[in-house]
């Protein structure tokens, strides 16, 4: 018999049950619709144990990786043991010791920190100054090529916690971090695909960590990213970029600046609408995977604009960075 | 067996919804619809349309269907252009055309109710 535990609890569950199944004859109240592997409604994450084959049926590459499967079309092995969680995101907090703070741009910050915690290059997590103030921020490093976690942060003067960052904190001090969070990161399995990555602003942050992450694990179809914005003096990592599009020769860089109309031959990023940029360079998208990180009202208009092109929607992979409402 | 099954059941939703999707947004007659801030959702409830087009498991009542449309001022032109949508996307995926027929008359099952009329 297979062994099942919800939320730590141990559930009976039959030979020729599914999960689903087996949780609501247990009286567990899981969300669920079709029943037919469809409408997603009860998928689950497994914090530990084998998968049967079948049942991810229409998840994306990294909900698969994450463990996520659909409860109704899931009916474990005889041998298996699996743990399985209501409450997928990790709640617990654990604590960082501040590394490095340093200004990498004119108006962003790099933080880097030392934390016990397992990621994806371009996940999230919640940072906690005390028990009261967090903001979430994504992730930029990859754990095989450094040890510290790192993160790009937008100073806002007006902001309580980047200004806090930008002023108080110090090299030594302790925060406190929750997660990792979020489907939007570099998995194996198709290294010949074509890559499309495209940010605004500190939107670079877990563009920068996915596409290490996709070099280290040596991907060999083209890579595009995009930075864009909106006036030149936002941009940062210009050096780091140029290096990484020499080194391999997959790797095409764009700056894009959106305000401006000076010429800028010359320069190393181009004027223009990074909309229009990718629309023209890229009018067929049916084999691409697609990341985009940045401001609500971008993601949105770009992963329409990628899908109407002809991208999977399972291969648009967004982080969407939502502004602090108090 | 249903149609749901003859074309291959929930494996024929995940082929067809993308292919809907984008026709539906892409059609000036109804796209303001299905335009909706969030893809993701808009995009399981496609799947969930489409799953019940084809004849497979759902949970819908003609009473669910007038509720949730009711106030959308629809009409015959926005029905027809979905159902035009359906039979594109079922073409373009080569289902044959009996199972197309089969489907087509699941569709106008809910017509009256779509419509609330």
């Amino acid at each position: 018999m297979a062994k099942l535990f919800f939320d730590g609890k141990a559930v009976p569950i039959g030979p020729s049950e599914s999960i689903l199944d087996a949780l609501l004859r247990d009286g567990y109240n899981v969300p669920y619709g079709c029943k037919s592997g469809a409408c997603q409604s009860c998928m689950l994450q497994a914090q530990s144990g084998e998968l049967p084959a079948n049942c991810q049926p229409g998840l994306s590459d990294s909900l698969k990786q994450l463990g996520y499967f659909l409860s109704c079309s899931c009916y474990p092995k005889a041998d298996a043991t699996l743990q399985v969680h209501s409450s997928p995101d990790s709640v617990q907090k654990v604590p960082a010791v501040v590394k490095e703070k340093t200004f990498i741009g004119k108006n962003t910050l790099r933080l880097r920190l030392r934390a016990a915690i397992n990621y994806q290059p371009g996940q999230y997590l919640t940072v906690w100054k005390d028990a009261k103030l967090a903001r979430s921020y994504s992730i930029a490093s990859v754990a095989s090529l450094q040890p510290e976690l790192e993160f790009h942060i937008k100073h806002i003067p007006q902001g309580e916690f980047s200004n806090w960052v930008a002023t108080a904190l110090q090299t030594g001090d302790t925060l406190y971090l929750q997660g990792p969070m979020g489907t939007c990161f570099y998995t194996s399995g198709k290294p010949e695909q074509p890559l499309v990555l495209a940010g605004i602003g500190t939107g670079l942050a877990p563009l920068y960590g996915i596409l290490r992450e996709a070099l280290e694990q040596q991907h060999s179809g083209e890579v595009f990213l995009y930075v864009g914005a909106k006036s030149s003096e936002n941009f940062y990592y210009v050096e780091k970029l140029k290096q990484l599009e020499s080194s391999y020769s997959n790797v095409q860089v764009k700056f894009i600046c959106q305000h401006t109309t000076a010429d800028h031959s010359g320069d190393y990023y181009v004027p223009g609408d990074i909309y229009e940029i990718i629309k023209q360079r890229h009018p067929d998208m049916k084999q691409h995977k697609i990341f985009l990180c940045g401001a609500e009202s971008f993601v949105r208009k770009l992963k329409k604009q990628c899908f109407l092109a002809g991208a999977n929607m399972n291969e648009i992979l967004v982080d969407t960075f939502l502004a602090f409402k108090s | 067996m249903s149609v749901y099954e003859k074309i291959g059941g929930a494996a024929a939703v995940d082929a067809a919804v993308d292919i809907f999707y984008r026709k539906v947004l892409a059609d000036e007659r109804i796209n303001e619809f299905f335009d909706t801030v969030d893809m993701e959702t808009q995009h399981a409830k496609q799947k969930a349309f489409l799953t019940m087009a084809f004849g497979g498991p759902n949970e819908y009542t003609g009473k669910d269907m007038r509720e949730a449309h009711k106030h959308m001022n629809l009409n015959e032109e926005h029905f027809n252009a979905v159902a035009e949508n359906l039979v594109g996307t079922l073409k373009e995926l080569e289902v044959p055309q009996e199972y197309i027929d089969e489907i087509v008359t699941i569709a106008l099952s809910v017509k009256d109710d779509v419509l609330n009329v």
